[in-house]
């Protein structure tokens, strides 16, 4: 007698065969496989970042410093001055000055060695991004790299030097360090690592935007998938359920239809997966650079967050199957009343739009303004679907009629179905409007943090730096200060800038007569604070912190004193900035060299490099969000084509789809990425207004462009399929 | 009385599916006013049969003439062509579209031919609906059964066909709404100048027509004709 087969092995091989047969040419077998793919990239994602952040801050730990007490003994210390510095257009980074006062002095994370008076350890990333400005040569002699294990991350900029004349353990400036590393009680990062950490994306922040941004469009594109072309599954179940299937045999189905797809996918994702824990990745457009080892000590967190992935596909899967009714589509149009409700709600979104755009610039420099903004912003959100729905209902009506005015059979047919169904239509595109607005709100507020950086940039590329600071702590020689200046192949003159130590004080610029003279300003003999600094330069006069009056004066004093410098070049031409910061060198003491002003871009340059990964992330949330509007869409085409299919098989016209899935895919996509798209810069208009920084034309073309691609890929893919069913379409052959 | 023009002329057909033989030297014509039912159980090649003379399925051998012009040699484009003029075809699931009124659906044939011959299609599809008592200003989710199939069968004749064919066209029906489809069917041949090949395992449905064969050792044999 053989043995009873478990209901299970049963159920799962019916799916296994049935998801082989294919239904509208397997398109929900690989945009299930798609959307597998990407929900477990970026459930490994959110494991990636969360593994790179515990071991960036385990680094981090690493370069805390402990501080000598009284009773340190003088052979246990290092000497530690820390200064700031930076490469054109980047963030700053530090640079440590050690100098060990003994053998047992500890050597800072990432050496094995005490570097020799005048020599330089470099971070790989800094030594790479610098060579342009001779990043090498510019705090002494270059003699390695700083090793990755005492860098928070392979893009961190960090530079060790053991200056030539030894730091003075008197010098206030100077920390006295007897050990490196933390157990992270305090909870607080100082030390070696203190300005990266300071320059860090808040990673929850992160995560957050990571799981609005691409988890929840990766669910919504599992769900589609796992509904699309779902007529023959459909019927399948039903005829389970009545002839006695429960539930559990309907899931087992399931399981067995969508295994294949769902695997493929994963296995797609796992190979990425591998590869990136096996070489690292660099990730495009932030340049950040992800450390295969840090994956790899967290590989059971990676591991279980794809299978996470995995169980909340297969749930998805799962949950969808426990229906025994055939879903039928209502034809029906949409009732009297039904429209008339759609038609207040859309009337409001004029409305929210008015009061989000316009009204607040009669409220500016008030809290209304905000709130006004944001009263607009949800109107709009929530007003969205019912203008979408009824513009959908009215546009389908449109078509139709067209279509019956002209004789022209696809727009008939696409404008009724549209006209038909306006919510399921509503429903996909209000998805990828409501994305698109989000996108930009996201983009306005992180443009204005990193507006900033472009307004200075503005400034720089304005006033030019023919005037460049040069900040000693301490008074320089004479002769250092030639050597510096002969350094420079531009002409300079060299000024300086006095600020008396007094509370309310105010500075000035100290040049002798000749120095004015060759920069072409009349010499007066006594201080003049009427001369207009401007006519040194115009960003000295633009320089709201800067000197406010002329001291004729030898300014060699002044630099004996410990004066800031001022170089100005007298043929008004550029100084290029890494040029005087490798002359600096000839001073004996460490000395900061920028352009007036030039803080204001340094400092916001955080900002603007996070903006970057908030365009990033959104942009490929975009297009999964297309992705997921394209394949809805493709599901409604494709219950309008095998109805259709019939008739078009018999008439020869299955070209015809081409034209039908334009109207029913690709337009619809495409007009509401650009109305998505023209709302998001519209209501983001308040907030951007007075940033400098704001979502523009460019980042409107590419957002409406990767959208784009998403509906043109499914309208072909779509209609290929379509006119393919149909080809095949014989008498007696209904699903 | 049927005309002698043969609307359908097949000839010495033969249809083999690697060693399974469908049809072995088949003949069959069907000349203008004259009804022919086919007879026979699933599978016994009745679609297939309908398949080839669509010109959706390419014989082993033999020759398909409509209306007097080869099926045979013709390229995709021009079957379709002699398909979307010459043959209407009613289908057992009607096949309307839900989301079009029954006037659209019925024009929809003309409009995907693009049949300029035509004054105009919604007119014709109007006159077409109400001389088979369809309702013209509903939905079509509201259509009984019997009028669905009626439907189909005026948008099978809106293009004029020299030849309709109908697949189980009663097949979905109940017996009330299967005789009032079945009288209607066997009427359009003289009605409207025309062939009508009727494929059906529905013996009553069957006899109605002028022709009777059944599909039997791969060939069509005569089962009887009507009185």
């Amino acid at each position: 007698m053989s043995r009873r087969p478990d209901f299970r092995t049963v159920c799962f091989r019916i799916g296994f065969r049935a998801g082989r047969s294919m239904e509208s040419g397997g398109v929900r077998f690989h945009t299930l496989a798609l959307s597998m793919f990407v929900l477990t990239l970026n459930f490994v994602l959110i494991a990636g970042i969360v593994a790179v952040s515990i071991e960036r801050d385990d680094r981090a730990l690493a370069g805390v410093a402990e501080y000598a007490g009284t009773d340190a003994k003088e052979s246990e210390i290092v000497l530690v001055e820390s200064r700031f510095d930076n490469l054109e257009n980047s963030r700053q980074f530090e640079v440590h000055y050690f100098t060990p006062l003994g053998v047992d002095a500890p050597l800072p994370p990432g050496l094995d060695r005490w570097p020799e008076p005048g020599q330089v350890y470099l971070s790989p990333a800094l030594f790479e991004r610098g060579a342009d400005e001779s990043i090498a040569e510019r705090f002494g002699d270059f003699e390695g790299f700083i090793s990755n294990d005492g860098l928070i991350d392979q893009g961190e900029l960090l530079a060790y030097v053991r200056p030539q004349t030894d730091l003075r353990v008197d010098d206030k400036r100077v920390d006295k360090v007897i050990d490196w590393g933390s157990d992270g009680a305090t909870g607080e990062i100082s030390g070696i690592h203190w300005l990266a950490k300071q320059h860090d994306f808040s990673v929850a922040g992160l995560i957050a935007f990571i799981v609005v941004a691409l988890v929840l469009p990766s669910l919504a594109l599992t769900l589609v998938s796992a509904r699309i072309a779902a007529r023959r599954r459909d019927r399948r179940e039903h005829l389970v359920s009545i002839l006695g299937g429960m539930r559990k045999h309907l899931r087992w189905i399931a399981l067995g239809e969508s295994f294949p797809s769902i695997g493929i996918g994963f296995c797609l994702a796992l190979v990425v997966m591998v590869f990136v824990l096996a070489v690292g990745l660099d990730i495009p457009v932030v340049g950040f650079e992800v450390s295969a080892e840090d994956l790899r000590s967290h590989i059971l967190l990676i591991v279980g967050a794809a299978s996470l992935s995995l169980a909340i596909a297969a749930a998805i899967v799962l949950g969808l199957a426990r229906r025994t009714k055939i879903r039928r589509d209502s034809s029906r149009l949409l009732s009297d009343q039904r429209l008339r409700r759609m038609s207040v709600i859309a009337g409001l979104f004029p409305v929210s739009l008015a009061v989000g755009v316009f009204l607040p610039r009669f409220f500016a420099y008030t809290p209304s303004y905000m709130i006004l903004q944001w009263v607009g912003t949800i109107g709009v959100l929530l007003t969205l679907p019912a203008t979408l729905g009824l513009l959908t209902a009215r546009a389908g009506r449109l078509l139709a009629n067209r279509g019956r005015r002209r004789q022209d059979a696809v727009l008939l047919v696409a404008g009724s179905h549209l006209q038909a169904q306006p919510r399921e239509t509503a429903r996909y595109i209000t998805g990828l409007a409501m994305g698109l607005v989000l996108f930009f709100l996201v983009l306005a507020y992180q443009g204005i943090l990193a507006g900033d950086t472009e307004e200075a940039m503005q400034y720089r590329e304005y006033y030019g730096t023919n005037t460049i600071l040069v900040r000693t702590p301490d008074a320089a020689s004479i002769e250092e200060l030639r050597a510096f200046a002969a350094g420079i192949s531009e002409p300079v003159e060299v000024l300086a800038i006095r600020t008396e130590d007094r509370p309310g004080s105010t500075s000035s610029v100290i040049a002798s007569c000749e120095t004015l003279q060759r920069l072409d300003i009349p010499c007066e003999k006594q201080a003049d604070s009427k001369l207009d600094l401007g006519k040194i330069d115009a960003l000295i006069g633009a320089w709201s912190s800067g000197p406010k009056s002329i001291v004729v004066e030898d300014p060699s004093e002044a630099v004996l004193e410990g004066a800031t410098f001022l170089l100005v070049n007298p043929e008004r031409s550029q100084i290029e900035i890494p040029e005087v910061k490798l002359a600096a060198n000839e001073f004996n003491v460490i000395v900061a060299v920028e352009a007036p002003g030039r803080g204001w871009l340094i400092g916001s340059m955080p900002h603007y490099e996070q903006a970057e990964w908030v365009m990033l992330f959104g942009m490929c949330g975009l297009a999964i969000i297309g992705a997921v509007s394209a394949v809805a869409s493709a599901g409604r085409f494709f219950a309008a084509s095998s109805r259709l299919a019939p008739l078009t098989a018999i008439a020869g016209m299955s070209s015809q789809y081409y034209r039908i899935s334009a109207w029913l895919v690709a337009i619809p996509i495409g007009l509401t990425a650009v109305m998505g798209t023209i709302i998001g810069m519209w209501i983001v208009r308040p907030l951007t207004i007075y940033a400098t920084k704001s979502p523009g034309w460019s980042t409107a073309g590419v957002a409406v462009g990767v959208v784009l691609i998403s509906g043109i890929v499914m309208w072909y893919w779509a209609s290929r399929i379509a006119i393919r069913d149909t080809e095949r379409w014989r008498p007696g052959s209904h699903e | 009385m049927p005309s002698e023009v043969n609307v359908l002329a097949i000839a010495d057909l033969n249809l083999k599916f690697r060693d399974r033989t469908i049809f072995d030297n088949l003949n069959l014509s069907v000349r203008d006013g004259e009804s022919i039912a086919i007879l026979g159980p699933s599978g016994s090649g009745k679609s297939s049969l309908l398949s080839i003379v669509l010109g959706l399925m390419a014989p082993t051998s033999g020759s398909i003439r409509i209306d007097g012009e080869t099926m045979n040699g013709r390229s995709a484009d021009d079957k379709a062509k002699i398909r979307a003029d010459k043959i209407g075809m009613v289908f057992q699931f009607a096949e309307l579209l839900p989301e079009m009124n029954p006037v659209d659906n019925v024009a929809l044939p003309a409009l995907l031919s693009k049949n300029t011959a035509m004054r105009d299609p919604y007119q014709r599809a109007g006159e077409l609906l109400s001389e088979l008592n369809v309702p013209l200003d509903v939905d079509t989710d509201s259509l009984s059964g019997g009028e669905r199939q009626r439907t189909a069968v005026a948008r099978a004749l809106i293009n004029e066909p020299r030849l309709v064919l109908a697949d189980e066209p009663t097949g979905s029906l109940d017996q009330k709404s299967r005789d009032l489809v079945a009288e209607l069917l066997y009427g359009l041949p003289r009605r409207y100048g025309c062939g009508m090949l009727i494929a059906t395992h529905d013996l009553q449905v069957a006899q109605r027509a002028d022709r009777i064969f059944q599909v039997e050792n791969h060939r069509l044999e005569s089962a009887g004709e009507s009185a």
